[in-house]
């Protein structure tokens, strides 16, 4: 007449949970793995020749209203292109979302853990976590994925939400170790990271509104797509172009395809406007080699 | 060895069920009714911090009545069974009927091997 009254049902990898009950869904999962003798992480070096597609740049800036999210839709194995239209911008829940840059697989992975992770602390405890708690909760699974990082499977997120109990858009970055740091305005990570953050560093302004920011979002990536071979550009014959997501007090609201290709095409407009004003200064550039020949 | 005296297995589900059903009777009540847009569930519920009512899944919701601390633990038991299988399989293959199914198995094994049973009715209602 002892033993769990519960059998039959799933219970954490530490029934030891210091008092009350453990709301943690990866703790959950650790023990159903280890109950049903599921191989945990692989142990062995991958190798350097390990090809599996990794997705690139994505980014994250506030703006009046919370925060807007983008990425670019490339995912690349090695030097060739595995996917030309995966989304890297995930709602996490009702009001944050993760962008991950990485190895494409692992990454979803972890998304999918994180978002289901967040759901289960909500129905057991029946309130929600703080944006803090989550980023932190984040943090820890991505320490949590540091060995398969050694084996090359690296994931670095960036992950944003709308602090409902200060009133605010919030921005974290992480690193391979889990680490994790708040940024203020802006943020882009992934292999085009630094050309995006460039563009965002000169067109971030404070109390911009959605439209600038979207418009910021964008040009980042396209420059991005410009100095890094593995950023995906916007592809108006086809129509791909990043995912942007905003996340306010109203949730995380995917923007519009076609609001996302009108600030394509304004930012072509403008750099086409700004060259014709240039005019022939660019041709008078190219004359140098010529004189250098009369002398 | 301590001496057990003999008692038919009758009058000790007997005892048992009258047991739970006097602690059942001493809670609130929870109501259920289908309606045009979907499934109502209304409870009495004098505390703001206890549950009666609870999501477990996309379409599916819980309700227990009785001693409070043993449906709640059916009802966490209940979420983490719903999560574990969303997530090892997908959204859709968590039904309202694996989760009754594993409560009435949960309820029974109590009901027989525990000291005590359960004081509890519980509700499990499933939309779609």
């Amino acid at each position: 007449m002892t033993g769990d009254p519960l059998q039959g049902f799933p219970s954490p990898s530490f029934p030891s949970y210091p008092l009350g009950r453990n709301p943690s869904f990866s703790d959950l999962l650790r023990g159903a793995s280890q109950a049903t003798g599921a191989p945990s992480q692989p142990s062995g070096s991958a190798g350097p020749d390990l090809r599996v597609p990794h997705g690139t740049t994505v980014l994250a800036l506030k703006f009046t209203d919370g925060v807007v999210m983008a990425g670019d839709r490339r995912a690349v194995e090695g030097f060739s292109i595995a996917d030309e239209r995966i989304d890297k911008v995930f709602p996490a829940d009702d009001h944050s979302a993760v962008a991950i840059a990485g190895a494409a697989g692992q990454a979803t992975e972890i998304v999918r853990l994180f978002q289901t992770e967040l759901e289960h602390y909500e129905k057991v405890e029946g309130d929600r976590l703080s944006l803090e708690g989550k980023a932190n909760r984040l943090a820890q699974m991505i320490r949590g994925n540091f060995p398969m990082a050694l084996q090359g499977l690296v994931v670095v997120p960036l992950f944003a939400g709308y602090d409902e109990r200060h009133s605010e858009g919030r921005i974290f970055r992480y690193d391979v170790t889990g680490g994790r740091w708040e940024e203020t305005d802006y943020h882009a990570t992934g292999s085009g990271a630094s050309p995006a953050r460039g563009t965002l560093k000169k067109r971030w302004r404070h109390g911009m509104d959605k439209p600038a920011a979207i418009r910021a979002a964008v040009e980042a990536l396209y420059d991005a797509s410009q100095e890094d071979a593995a950023t995906g550009g916007p592809d108006t014959l086809r129509s791909i172009f990043p995912s942007v997501k905003t996340i306010t007090a109203s949730g995380v609201l995917p923007v519009a395809e076609q609001e996302v290709r009108e600030a394509f095409e304004a930012i072509v407009e403008t750099t086409r406007e700004a060259r014709r004003q240039a005019g022939g200064s660019q041709a008078r550039e190219a004359e140098p080699p010529r004189s250098a020949e009369r002398r | 060895m301590a001496f057990q005296p003999y008692v038919p297995p009758e009058q000790l589900i007997k005892d048992r069920s009258e047991y739970a059903r006097k602690g059942i009777a001493r809670g609130r009540s929870v109501v259920a009714l289908a309606v045009d847009i979907g499934l109502l569930f209304l409870a009495e519920n004098p505390s703001a911090t206890l549950h009666k009512i609870s999501e477990i899944y996309d379409r599916i919701a819980f309700a227990g009545v009785g001693r409070y601390s043993e449906f709640e633990d059916l009802r966490i038991s209940g979420v983490r069974l719903a999560d574990l299988r969303g997530y090892s399989y997908g959204r859709e293959d968590v039904t309202a009927k694996t989760i009754a199914n594993a409560y009435a198995q949960a309820l029974s094994t109590i009901f027989t091997q525990q000291l005590k049973p359960f004081e509890v009715e519980i509700l499990v209602g499933q939309i779609g």
